[in-house]
């Protein structure tokens, strides 16, 4: 082989291996820009927001709004959109005998376009009250479906969804001795 | 010498040198875990649990969490988990909670509980609760990230042969003047600057370490049968558990041993652990549920339910329970 053929197939090497780089540099930006890559803080703090989510749905904190603030500005619960209409959704009606838990295992939280998803394995649980010696029983087993986004408060749930795998909720147990002094006339 | 062995020798010594220098810095990493390194840890666990139960991806997701050669319940290798989960558990799914990671030599090892759940009918009708069990599990950190070693599952055991290991409680002094439960430790809305505040996401993690460690000290010592010493190192030096007031190292063991506890024993399950900066540290609480197994492959039954209410304090030895207080359910705004 010539030098000057040994001189060519050096510079068509470069070229190649260069372009190659460009191309593989250029793809990877943007799949990154795509889905940027989420921070271990990134990551605490959407576990923080799903934990959070049973508390601030059944025990109805702030009237609701400790649960609609979990929303970002138009998040939706299913249908349930607007900081008002999802702060009914945590006041009243769980409580009371059903008493239900929204008990849930970490999400599985995947990087995305608009910020991160997620999928949570939950069940709603009916506690028991010790006093009144009514048992704890499960209800409902479902999965969230979330996408979350990071807004200047920090990340919030930008839609989530729930899919039953089974049933719904039980009728309130009601003990014996409370069903009897309903029917029982105050004195 | 010739150029060529120069070049050779040359070549060899800077490999010696990349390799010590590599190998030296895996065994300094062995002995701490970055918050990253714990979150894709937990991820792996999660995805284990949804993958196996749910069957996605026809078993790929749960096989992608393990090492090419990794193992569970008899099969090894890729091909053999994919198949292994690749239905998916029909009319059975489950919670896992109190994920505890640790970091070893290897890489990490990790114990977590599970509940089950088994559907009874088709749609709308409640589920029943099912067997409980324990997960202990190897990681390892591969070219591709943290993957699943090797996974051991160990059922819950009964409790006629768990409460065997429960000391009685002494008989309690008439005279003694318990102090009154402490005050609840109530949560703000969701905090709005929750990362720029004292709390690094490292110390997250590792209260949520703590928190759920503390299932395992009460049930099962973390693996060593003794859980008091387990249980009362949990808890900073003037730590207070509220109800029934316990304060001090001694009566801290003294209030653990006097639970039913063995080394696969499973009760107190932790879920939604939610944790927030204060002026003291860091405050919190989490759901919990207490699982009794009863008989070999009879349902579990449940004990109690309620949650806890936190102070955290970070000390010497790293993040410990200041004060920590169970509500049993009640009715009603909590």
């Amino acid at each position: 082989m010539s030098r000057h053929r040994l001189a060519a197939l050096a510079a068509w090497t470069v070229i190649t291996v260069g372009v190659g780089a460009l191309t593989y540099g250029v793809a990877h930006a943007q799949k990154a820009s795509e889905a940027p890559a989420l921070t271990a803080a990134d990551y605490v703090e959407i576990q923080m927001l799903v934990a959070r989510y049973g508390f601030a749905l059944d025990t109805g904190t702030d009237d609701g709004y400790m649960y609609a603030d979990l929303f970002a500005p138009g998040g939706t619960f299913i249908k349930t959109q607007g900081r008002d209409e999802l702060a009914k959704l945590a006041r009243g009606g769980r409580r009371g005998p059903a008493n239900v838990r929204n008990m849930s295992s970490l999400a599985i939280i995947e990087p995305s376009a608009e910020g991160a998803t997620g999928i949570q394995y939950a069940e709603a649980v009916n506690f028991g009250e010790r006093d009144k010696k009514t048992p704890t029983e499960m209800d409902h087993f479902l999965w969230y479906e979330d996408v979350y986004v990071k807004t200047p408060d920090g990340w919030r749930f930008k839609s989530r969804a729930i899919h039953g795998e089974n049933g719904a909720l039980k009728k309130p147990f009601v003990p014996p001795a409370a069903a009897s002094a309903a029917q029982t006339p105050a004195r | 010498m010739s150029i060529w062995k120069t070049l050779l020798l040359g070549t060899c010594a800077a490999g010696i040198v990349t390799m010590t220098a590599v190998s030296g810095q895996q065994n300094r990493a062995a002995a701490t875990l970055t918050a990253m390194d714990y979150v894709q840890i937990q991820q792996l666990v999660v995805k284990a649990q949804y993958g196996l139960y749910s069957g996605a991806q026809e078993g790929r997701m749960f096989s992608s969490v393990f090492a090419p050669d990794g193992t569970y319940d008899g099969q090894t290798g890729t091909a053999a988990l994919t198949a292994y989960a690749k239905n998916g558990k029909p009319g059975v799914r489950s919670l896992v909670t109190n994920i505890v990671i640790t970091p070893t030599a290897q890489g990490a090892s990790g114990r977590h509980y599970e509940f089950l759940l088994r559907f009874l009918k088709d749609q709308n009708e409640p589920v029943a609760l099912d067997t409980t069990g324990r997960y202990d599990d190897d990681f390892v950190k591969t070219p591709a990230g943290w993957r699943i070693q090797k996974r051991v599952f160990l059922p819950g055991v009964l409790t006629s042969e768990a409460t065997k290991a429960a000391v009685p409680a002494a008989p309690a002094d008439a005279s003694a003047q318990r102090p009154a439960v402490p005050a609840a430790v109530p949560l703000s809305r969701p905090p709005k600057t929750a990362f720029t505040s004292t709390l690094t996401p490292l110390d997250y993690i590792q209260i949520q370490n703590l928190v759920a460690s503390y299932g395992q000290a009460l049930d099962n010592g973390l693996n060593n049968d003794d859980n008091g010493d387990a249980y009362a190192s949990l808890f900073a030096s003037d730590g207070v558990f509220g109800r029934p007031y316990t304060t001090g190292a001694d009566a801290l063991k003294a209030l653990a041993r006097t639970q039913p506890h063995n080394r696969r024993y499973v009760r107190h399950f932790l879920t939604n652990i939610v944790i927030e900066p204060s002026a003291e540290g860091a405050v919190g609480r989490q759901y919990v549920i207490i699982i009794d197994q009863t008989e070999k492959d009879r349902p579990a039954r449940v004990l109690g339910a309620g949650h806890y209410e936190d102070i955290y304090v970070k000390t010497p030895a790293g993040w410990k329970f200041k004060q920590r207080t169970l509500y049993p359910a009640r009715t009603g705004p909590q």
